[in-house]
C-alpha cells in the first residue's frame, strides 16, 4: 500500500498529468511569426541561428534557415542549399510542376541527400537541436528539415577495455549512426533490421535496437520493446543507465545484461540470435539476452587453435575462482581449520603471523578495503601520477606494513593473488569483489560452512536468474547437450552447428562437408 | 491442482533423486551396518529401488499431472486419502528433520565451540531461501552439485586404489545371518524407501515420459553411487566400518599420495554440505507441497516462514547423539518408511486398476477442474 501511494506521488512529481509543455502556436504560413517563436523560445541560446533569404524569381520570397551552430556542416549548407535557393534560373524548372511550392523546391532545387518536410513546430525544434537544419518558407505551412550535420567525434580505434591480440582493431564510437554503419560493415544482410527510438524527455538520446530478423526469436525482440517503452526518464545519458531500467535482476550483483565496445564482438552476438541496443553518446552497446558463461568468452579465443584456447577459458575460469576463494580460504585455514595444512605450511604461516595482532578476518578485511581504496585512487588520479600511487600504495605501504608486523605476508600475497585474478574476468570483477567480502564475513563466521552455504546460496540465486526470459546459468544448468562445445572450453568450430536455442529460431548456422568436420547435425528440436 | 507453478525436465528429475540417494548414503553408509557384507546389502537395495521406480512411475502413469494429493483422495477416498496424505507430510517432516540432524552433527564435529543454535538457523536460512526460490533453482543448483559430488567421489576413489584391498569384499557367508538381513531391511527403508518422496515431483516434469525415464536414470545414478560407495568403504576399512561415524569422511582423511596430495577430506566434507543441502530440501519441499496441496493454498512460500520456526524449534531441541537417532531409525522409522515407500503405493496401483475404471468420469471431471 505504501509502496503503491509512493509509485503515485513519484509518478505525480516527476510527470505530472497536465503536460506543462510550452503552449506551441498553430501551423501557420507566416514565416514571422515561426521566427518569432523561435527567438522566444532560444532567447539565451547563441548557438541557436537564423539566417534569413530571400529566394524565387526576383528575390521576392521570404525563406529563413534555422540550426545549431557547431552541429551543421556550413560549407555544406552553403554549396548544397543557399546557392541553388538564391539561383533564379533554377526556378524556371518549378514552374509547370504539379507539386506544392516546398515540395518542388525539395525534389528540383536542394542537392541536400536527406530532405524530409514536417508541419509541427515541436517536431521541427526537437530535429534541429538534434543536428538538422529547418529551411521556412513564408507563404508555406511546411517547413523542410535537411541532413546536413557535422557532429564532432573521435576516431574509430580499438578500444582499451577490450583489447585483443588478434583480430579486427575497430571500436564504437560516441556517435548512433557511425555504429550501425560498423555493424552494417560487419553484417552486410538484408535481413539486419535496425529500428530507432528515442528515450529521455529531455535529452531525446536515440536509441537503435539491432537484430537479425530471420534468426532472433520474435518474443525477445517484442520484449525488448515493451521494456523499452516502459519507463519515462529525463534523461538517459549512458547504456549503462539502459541496463539498469530494463534489466531483469536491476538488484543483481552479476550483469544479465552484457555491453562491448567492439562491433566484431557485437555482429557475433546478433549473428547468434541475439538483439544489441545501441545508445546514442556512449560507445558500449549493449546485448540481450546474456548469459552468464558469456562472461568467460572474449573475440580472440576463435582466433587461434581451439585446444589451447579451451585451456586459456578454464584458466579464465579458475582465475574467477582465485579471486573470490583465495582470501576466504586462507582466512579459513589460519582461523578454523589449520588441522588441513601440511604441517611445514602451518609452520610458515604461524612464524608469519606471529607477530600481527589482529585476527585473519580483521586482517584480511582491512587489508583488502584498503587495496579497493587504493585500485579507485589509481583510476581517478591523472595519468602520471596514477602510476606513483600504484609504487607507493603497493611496494612502500605494503612492506612497511609487513616490516612493521600489522599485517602478514601471506595475507598480502593473498591479496594480490586475489586482485591480479579479479581482472582477468573483467565482466565480472564488480561481482567478484563484492562476493569476496560475503564469503571473508561468512568464513570469518563459521569456517569452511560459512563458505559452503555461501556458495550453495549464490549458486541457487545465479540459478534463479533471467536475462530476457533465458536462464542466466544455460547451457550449463538446464543443461543444454549440443551447447556445451562453447562454455568451459571451446570445441572446435566445425562441432557447433547450431545457434543457441533459447534465443534462436532458426538454429543451424553451418554445415561442413570435410570428412574430419562432419558431425551430426540432426537437431532435435528444430 | 498443482500448487506449483514451476516445471522442471526429466534430466533435472534424475539428478534430484540421484542426490537424494547420495545424500543419505555418503553420509551413513549401509556397510555401516552391515560390515564387509554391506556392497551385497547396497546391490539388493539398488534393485529394490528399481523396483520401487516401476511401482511409482505405474502410479503416477495412470493419474498423469495429477497432483498425489488429488489421486489419494480417489484411490482411498476422502478420510484415507487425506490421512495418507498427512502421513506423507509427518513421513517429510522427520526424514527431514532427521537428516537436518545428521548434518548438524557432522558440522559439529568440524566446529564443535559454535553453538548448536547458530549452525540450525545457519543451515536453516540457506534451505528456506532454496524454499523461496522454487523448484527450478532446486533442480539447477542440483546439478551443480551432483557434478562436483560424482567428481569428488570418483577423485577420492581413484587417489585411495593404491591402499585398496577386494579380499575384505570376502567371505559372501556370514555367520550372522540375522544382521545382514536386519542391516538389509534397514537400508531398504532409509534411503531407498525414501524415494516415495519423489511421487510429489513426478507431475511437476515438463513430459510424463521424461519423468519415468527421469527416475529410473536417477534411482540407476544413486544407486551406483551407493552401491560404489560400499565397496570402496568395505575394501578399506573391511568390517572396521562398522564402527565409522561417517565413513566417506574417514575414507578421504586416509588419502596420502607421496605427502603431496593430503587431506582430501577438505572436499568430501564440502561435498557433504552440498548433498545435505538437496536432500534436507527435497524433504522440506515436498512437506509444504503436501500442506499446500491439501488446503489449496495459492503458493506454498506462504508456509516458509512457519516452516523456519518449525525447523529451528524441533532441531534445536532434539539431541545430537547419533546412537538414539540410530536406535529410532532401527525401532521406528525404517518400518514407517517401507510403509509409505512400499506397502502404500503397492496398494495404490492395484486400487489404481479397480478405481479408475469405476471413478473414470470423476477423475476426469477432476482434471478438468485443476486445469481451470
Amino acid at each position: 500500500m505504501l509502496r503503491w501511494i509512493k509509485n503515485k506521488l513519484d509518478s505525480l512529481l516527476l510527470f505530472p498529468q497536465e503536460d506543462p509543455a510550452p503552449k506551441l502556436p498553430p501551423p501557420t504560413k507566416s514565416l514571422d511569426q515561426k521566427l518569432n517563436y523561435i527567438k522566444s523560445q532560444f532567447r539565451e541560446s547563441p548557438d541557436v541561428s537564423t539566417r534569413e533569404l530571400r529566394i524565387g524569381p526576383g528575390g521576392k520570397t521570404r525563406a529563413a534557415l534555422f540550426f545549431v551552430e557547431g552541429m551543421v556542416d556550413k560549407e555544406a549548407l552553403g554549396i548544397r542549399v543557399i546557392r541553388p535557393l538564391v539561383q533564379e534560373e533554377l526556378y524556371k524548372n518549378i514552374e509547370d510542376t504539379p507539386l506544392s511550392y516546398v515540395e518542388a523546391i525539395a525534389k528540383h532545387l536542394l542537392l541536400s541527400v536527406e530532405v524530409k518536410t514536417e508541419k509541427k513546430m515541436h517536431e521541427i525544434v526537437e530535429c534541429v537541436l538534434q543536428g538538422d537544419t529547418a529551411l521556412f518558407i513564408d507563404g508555406c505551412e511546411d517547413a523542410l528539415i535537411l541532413g546536413h550535420r557535422k557532429l564532432q567525434t573521435r576516431a574509430i580505434e580499438e578500444p582499451d577495455s577490450e583489447r585483443t591480440t588478434q583480430g579486427p582493431r575497430a571500436g564504437f564510437v560516441e556517435d548512433v549512426r557511425i555504429n550501425t554503419a560498423l555493424l552494417r560493415q560487419t553484417i552486410s544482410s538484408p535481413n539486419l533490421v535496425l529500428e530507432m527510438t528515442t528515450v529521455g524527455v529531455q535529452t531525446k538520446t536515440k536509441i537503435c535496437i539491432a537484430y537479425l530478423k530471420d534468426i532472433v526469436r520474435p518474443e525477445i525482440v517484442a520484449e525488448v520493446k515493451r521494456r523499452l517503452n516502459s519507463f519515462k526518464i529525463d534523461a538517459l545519458i549512458t547504456s549503462g543507465m539502459l541496463t539498469e531500467l530494463i534489466s531483469d535482476a536491476p538488484h543483481s550483483i552479476f550483469p544479465v545484461v552484457a555491453y562491448s565496445e567492439r562491433p566484431d564482438k557485437v555482429a557475433s552476438k546478433i549473428l547468434c540470435g541475439r538483439v544489441a541496443i545501441i545508445v546514442d553518446g556512449t560507445p558500449f552497446v549493449l546485448t540481450v539476452p546474456h548469459l552468464f558463461i558469456e562472461n568467460f568468452q572474449v573475440p580472440s579465443d576463435y582466433a587461434s587453435p581451439w585446444v589451447f584456447q579451451s585451456f586459456v577459458r578454464l584458466l579464465r575460469l579458475f582465475s574467477f575462482l582465485v579471486s573470490i576463494f583465495t582470501v576466504p580460504f586462507y582466512v579459513g585455514i589460519t582461523s578454523f581449520h589449520q588441522e588441513l595444512l601440511p604441517n611445514k605450511l602451518a609452520m610458515t604461516i604461524a612464524a608469519a603471523r606471529m607477530a600481527v595482532p589482529f585476527s585473519a578476518i580483521v586482517e584480511a578485511l582491512v587489508l583488502a578495503f584498503f587495496f579497493e581504496i587504493l585500485r579507485e585512487a589509481s583510476l581517478r588520479i591523472p595519468g602520471v601520477a596514477g602510476g606513483a600511487v600504484n609504487i607507493v600504495g603497493a611496494l612502500v605501504v605494503g612492506e612497511a606494513a609487513v616490516n612493521a608486523g600489522i599485517v602478514g605476508a601471506p595475507m598480502v600475497i593473498a591479496i594480490s593473488l586475489s586482485a591480479i585474478a579479479n581482472f582477468v574476468v573483467t565482466p565480472l570483477a564488480e561481482s567478484a569483489t563484492l562476493l569476496r567480502y560475503v564469503f571473508l564475513l561468512l568464513v570469518g563466521f563459521m569456517g569452511f560452512y560459512g563458505l559452503a552455504y555461501g556458495v550453495i546460496v549464490t549458486t541457487l540465486y545465479l540459478t534463479s536468474l533471467y536475462s530476457f526470459g533465458v536462464p542466466y546459468l544455460s547451457p550449463l544448468s538446464p543443461v543444454i547437450p549440443d551447447q556445451l562445445g562453447d562454455t568451459v572450453i571451446r570445441t572446435p568450430i566445425w562441432n557447433r552447428v547450431f545457434r543457441p536455442r533459447q534465443f534462436a529460431k532458426d538454429r543451424k548456422r553451418a554445415e561442413f562437408r570435410l570428412t574430419h568436420q562432419k558431425q551430426n547435425t540432426k537437431d532435435e528440436n528444430h | 491442482m498443482l500448487v506449483e507453478k514451476q516445471r522442471i525436465s526429466g534430466e533435472q528429475l534424475a539428478f534430484m533423486v540421484g542426490a537424494q540417494l547420495m545424500g543419505n548414503v555418503l553420509l551413513i553408509d549401509p556397510a555401516s551396518y552391515a560390515g564387509h557384507l554391506g556392497w551385497v546389502v547396497s546391490l539388493t537395495g539398488g534393485l529394490y529401488a528399481l523396483f520401487l521406480c516401476w511401482i511409482y512411475n505405474s502410479l503416477s502413469g495412470k493419474f498423469p499431472g495429477i497432483s498425489p494429493t488429488d489421486y489419494a483422495v480417489i484411490l482411498f477416498g476422502d478420510f484415507l486419502g487425506k490421512a495418507v496424505i498427512l502421513s506423507h507430510f509427518v513421513l517429510f517432516m522427520l526424514s527431514a528433520m532427521v537428516s537436518f540432524n545428521d548434518f548438524l552433527a557432522f558440522t559439529n564435529l568440524g566446529m564443535p565451540e559454535t553453538p548448536k543454535i547458530v549452525i540450525i538457523i545457519c543451515q536453516a536460512v540457506v534451505v528456506m531461501i532454496a524454499l523461496y526460490l522454487g523448484l527450478e533453482s532446486i533442480a539447477r543448483t542440483t546439478v551443480f552439485i551432483i557434478v562436483f559430488s560424482i567428481l569428488s567421489f570418483v577423485l577420492s576413489t581413484v587417489l585411495a586404489l593404491k591402499d585398496m584391498d577386494f579380499m575384505l569384499l570376502l567371505p559372501l557367508a556370514t555367520d550372522r545371518p540375522q544382521e545382514f538381513w536386519q542391516s538389509l531391511f534397514t537400508v531398504i527403508g532409509w534411503p531407498f524407501s525414501q524415494l516415495v518422496l519423489f511421487l510429489w515431483f513426478i507431475p511437476l516434469v515438463n513430459n510424463p515420459k521424461e519423468a519415468k525415464k527421469g527416475l529410473l536414470r536417477g534411482v540407476l545414478l544413486g544407486s551406483s553411487i551407493v552401491f560404489f560407495a560400499s565397496l570402496r568403504n568395505i575394501c578399506i576399512f573391511g568390517d572396521g566400518v562398522t564402527n565409522q561415524l561417517f565413513p566417506a569422511i574417514s575414507f578421504a582423511r586416509n588419502i596420502s599420495i607421496g605427502a603431496n596430495v593430503m587431506r582430501v577430506e577438505i572436499i568430501t566434507s564440502l561435498t557433504l554440505n552440498f548433498i545435505g543441502f538437496v536432500s534436507t530440501t527435497l524433504f522440506l519441499y515436498a512437506s509444504v507441497l503436501c500442506i499446500a496441496q491439501m488446503f489449496n493454498l495459492r503458493s506454498h512460500r506462504t508456509l516458509i516462514l512457519p516452516l523456519f520456526v518449525v525447523v529451528v524449534l524441533i532441531t534445536s531441541r532434539l539431541p545430537l547423539n547419533i546412537a538414539l537417532l540410530s536406535w529410532a531409525e532401527r525401532h521406528f522409522i525404517r518400518y514407517f518408511l517401507f510403509i509409505m515407500g512400499f506397502v502404500l503405493p503397492v496398494i495404490g496401483v492395484i486400487r489404481s486398476f479397480f478405481v479408475k475404471e469405476k471413478q473414470g468420469p470423476a477423475k476426469k471431471n477432476r482434471s478438468t477442474k485443476a486445469r481451470r
